[in-house]
């Protein structure tokens, strides 16, 4: 398929997710009433007419949740897509390198002591819950590179991968720990760690965003190095890239864009994984379409799963469940057929 | 990462004075090396690529001299003679030891950047043999992080026009010496140099518009199409996002036919067999328009056909488009045939190089590879047939086996280094390498 053909097709599916997602949910909106709510925000002027609490609605409920599961799902693609790439792995993702446990850790870590320690008020922000998973998912990729590296200071994506996962079971057992100290309180850090987009704000939009672009400009710009990083060190190197340095470079990139979007809505799986899968197989391995493609799957797919939660699922299961359920057995797909694929090779 | 600008390069050239006319090679694209090979001179944009062929010939003008301050003694003055590959034997920096003593080419500027329009093969002089050394290495030596030394005060000089093969035991060092000699790792003490210039002083880009290495352990992991791989030869002529021009297409074109890959082109490389994808990854190094090409052990997934059927290729860019091609292979059958000069290495140390005749013998085998060897020309072939049975040699000299090759070889490699010196000063082909045999096989 034409890579641009497949940008338009995403484009036009995030358009109409946002239009379902406004206009759809306990209080309907039709999308005349969300284009007067959102010109009048935007711009101001006569909002007279307007009922308060159902501008309120649209604006500080709806939208913003919105945008968040739209850039948390763009930077879960985006950096499953370099994971996948820097790794040499078609089946790695955020979760692999141990940078998602890593950031859920730090938010566990927050949040529990907000519960402990109720007289650090602070603690209870979003803000602090980010931050804390910023700081840890950063220790946790340091410490996965520094066990990863080998001699020469180089990072074989084999090391890195059973480095990942010794530091996943690691902080795994670690949060357990935490939720046993949370005591009876302890359905505010499960129902986190499920994945969930319910009652964010603006806070959690801006958080997500300014982590995400920042990585997105990072990332972008190499995509020629990362195809041809794919060939192997050695044919890089002699290829005039900087393996090493690209390396770093993506894989701190990657490791903040996936940790903003745990840090804001938890754990969240499979999407990272998932939507490089489908656009590889859809217009091919070449990083310069597929970084993108991914950044815009990912945004539709999260975007859409948390609008279906919200609106046309009874009660409301975290969103993380949906993806993992309808993820999940794609992933077993895509597992058998690689693995058929290793054994016809 | 940008292209250098070749005016990078230019007051170096300037500075060395005789160098005819870097920049006037221009114009002369379509002339002379790329006949006879589909797709040369294809999308060749007139009046722009300088031919590699013009200027490699230019650098070698402009550095005479170099031999001989490259160390006083052994190559110099071997320009026309057959003996290419020997070095200085005195005078050597030990192992440890900072480089200083090895000669420091001062003239001779690096290689222009090939034209990124030029044809695949423009990179490279016509050579037929001649030419000074494009590839030298002074004095290198290697240890790996724990110590082991890998690579033991190693000095070669390798000329355009001249397929090269590496032989040795496994662990002689041979895939190290590849990865110095492309930058891949870094010398303890010594140098290489490409064009003159130390190759660790070249941009990794323009490094990579000189030499291209085709590795052995290639690796597909997605399924890029043959034309996308090789597309990715380009990369060092591109900007960030890797545009190709219709002049870079017709490289990457030129270089899929010469290895007759037209008709895989569209096909993703996870598909192909272990001999296709190895003519992508050299149609990949191809790409990339090097005059320098290393290839390690290129024919080892391939069989008997497809093997002769690369080194034909081989000779081709060597014979017609003056590339200088330095390839490590366990074939010595091969070797035997399409090889202008053999290397031979033992436990890091060079054990004798040269032309086939002067080197490609029984005592040396003997030496080399701990095995009774028995050596005949080969009038079918044109090259040598060559049967080894074990045994012969189980007294002192290699009592441990294999494994004490490095500790006790470690002499012989250099009694062997030095009389194939010897050879070379004398600028005998066939004669000196006898010596050695028979003691070896006396031992």
């Amino acid at each position: 398929m034409n890579p641009w053909l497949l940008a338009l097709l995403l484009g036009a599916g995030i358009l109409g997710v946002i239009l379902v997602s406004l206009s759809s949910g306990y209080m309907p909106f039709t999308s005349g009433e969300i284009l007067d709510i959102l010109r009048f925000k935007a711009l101001g002027g006569a909002g007279t007419d307007m009922d308060p609490s159902r501008v309120m609605v649209l604006w500080d409920v709806r939208l913003p949740r919105l945008v968040t599961s739209l850039v948390a799902g763009a930077a879960l693609g985006l950096s499953g897509a370099v994971f996948q790439g820097i790794l040499l792995n078609p089946l790695a993702d955020p979760y692999t390198l141990g940078v998602s446990s890593g950031a859920a850790f730090g938010a566990s870590v927050v949040i529990v002591c907000s519960i402990l320690v109720p007289a650090w008020t602070f603690l209870a922000s979003p803000l602090a819950a980010a931050g804390g998973a910023f700081l840890a998912s950063a220790v946790t990729l340091f410490v996965v590179m520094l066990l990863a590296a080998d001699r020469e200071g180089r990072l074989p994506p084999p090391n890195l991968i059973l480095a990942g996962v010794i530091m996943s079971a690691i902080l795994s057992a670690a949060i357990s720990f935490i939720k046993y100290l949370a005591g009876d309180q302890v359905s505010s850090i499960i129902f986190w760690l499920l994945g969930s987009f319910q009652a964010r704000t603006w806070t959690e939009a801006a958080i997500v965003a300014a982590f995400f672009v920042p990585a997105l400009a990072v990332v972008l710009p190499s995509a020629v190095d990362l195809n041809i990083m794919t060939l192997g060190v050695r044919s890089a190197e002699t290829l005039g890239v900087n393996t090493g340095r690209v390396r770093l470079k993506l894989l701190v990139a990657a490791s903040f864009a996936a940790s903003a979007s745990v840090a804001v809505a938890g754990i969240i799986g499979f999407v990272g994984l998932i939507v490089p899968h489908l656009a590889r197989l859809l217009t091919g391995p070449d990083h310069r379409s597929l970084l993108p493609l991914s950044t815009l799957g990912g945004a539709l797919l999260l975007a859409a799963a948390d609008t279906a939660v919200r609106a046309f699922l009874p009660g409301e299961i975290p969103v993380g469940v949906l993806t993992a359920l309808l993820a999940g057995p794609a992933f077993l797909v895509i597992f058998r057929r690689k693995m058929k694929d290793l054994v016809h090779v | 990462m940008s292209e250098n600008p070749a005016a990078s390069a230019r007051p170096e050239n300037g500075a060395s004075g005789p160098g005819p006319g870097q920049g006037p090679a221009r114009g002369q694209l379509g002339a002379g090396p790329s006949a006879g090979v589909p797709g040369a001179g294809t999308g060749a944009i007139a009046g722009t690529g300088a031919i590699a062929g013009t200027r490699a010939l230019d650098v070698a003008a402009g550095s005479a001299g170099y031999a001989g301050a490259s160390g006083g003694e052994g190559t110099a003055g071997s320009a026309g003679a057959e003996t290419g590959t020997a070095a200085p034997p005195e005078g050597k920096a030990a192992c440890g030891a900072p480089g200083g003593a090895a000669g420091r080419p001062t003239s001779g500027g690096p290689p222009e950047a090939p034209d990124r329009s030029s044809a695949f093969r423009s990179g490279r002089a016509r050579a037929g043999g001649g030419g000074e050394a494009i590839l030298t290495v002074r004095n290198l030596c290697f240890s790996h992080g724990t110590g082991a030394r890998v690579v033991s005060d190693l000095s070669l000089d390798f000329r355009p026009g001249r397929h090269y093969v590496m032989a040795g035991p496994n662990g002689a060092g041979k895939s190290t010496v590849l990865d110095l000699l492309s930058r891949l790792k870094k010398p303890e003490s010594g140098e290489v140099s490409v064009f003159g210039r130390e190759a660790g002083s070249y941009p990794p880009a323009e490094l990579a518009r000189a030499l291209a290495l085709a590795p052995q352990n290639f690796q597909f992991n997605f399924s890029f199409t043959v034309r996308e791989i090789v597309s990715l030869g380009r990369r060092p002529y591109l900007g960030r996002w890797g545009r190709l021009t219709s002049g870079d297409r017709g490289v990457v074109e030129g270089a899929i036919e010469f290895l007759n890959l037209g008709h895989l082109a569209d096909k993703p490389v996870t598909a192909l067999s272990g001999g296709e994808a190895q003519r992508v990854v050299l149609a990949r190094t191809l790409a990339q328009s090097t005059p320098i090409i290393l290839l390690d052990e290129p024919t080892a997934s391939l069989d008997v056909a497809q093997a002769l059927d690369l080194m034909d290729r081989v000779r081709t860019l060597t014979r017609e488009e003056g590339a200088l091609v330095v390839t490590v292979t366990h074939d010595l059958h091969l070797a035997a045939v399409y090889a202008d000069e053999m290397v031979f290495m033992k436990g890091g140390r060079l054990a004798a190089a040269g032309p086939i005749a002067g080197t490609l013998n029984a005592g040396l085998l003997m030496e080399v590879f701990d095995a009774e060897a028995e050596v005949r020309p080969d009038a079918f072939s044109g090259g040598l047939n060559i049967s080894f049975r074990h045994g012969g040699c189980r007294d002192g000299r290699t009592a441990g086996g294999p494994e004490d090759g490095e500790a006790g070889g470690r002499e012989d490699g250099e009694a062997g280094g030095r009389e194939t010196f010897g050879d070379a000063e004398g600028g005998g082909e066939g004669q000196g390498r006898a010596g050695t045999g028979s003691g070896g096989q006396g031992a």
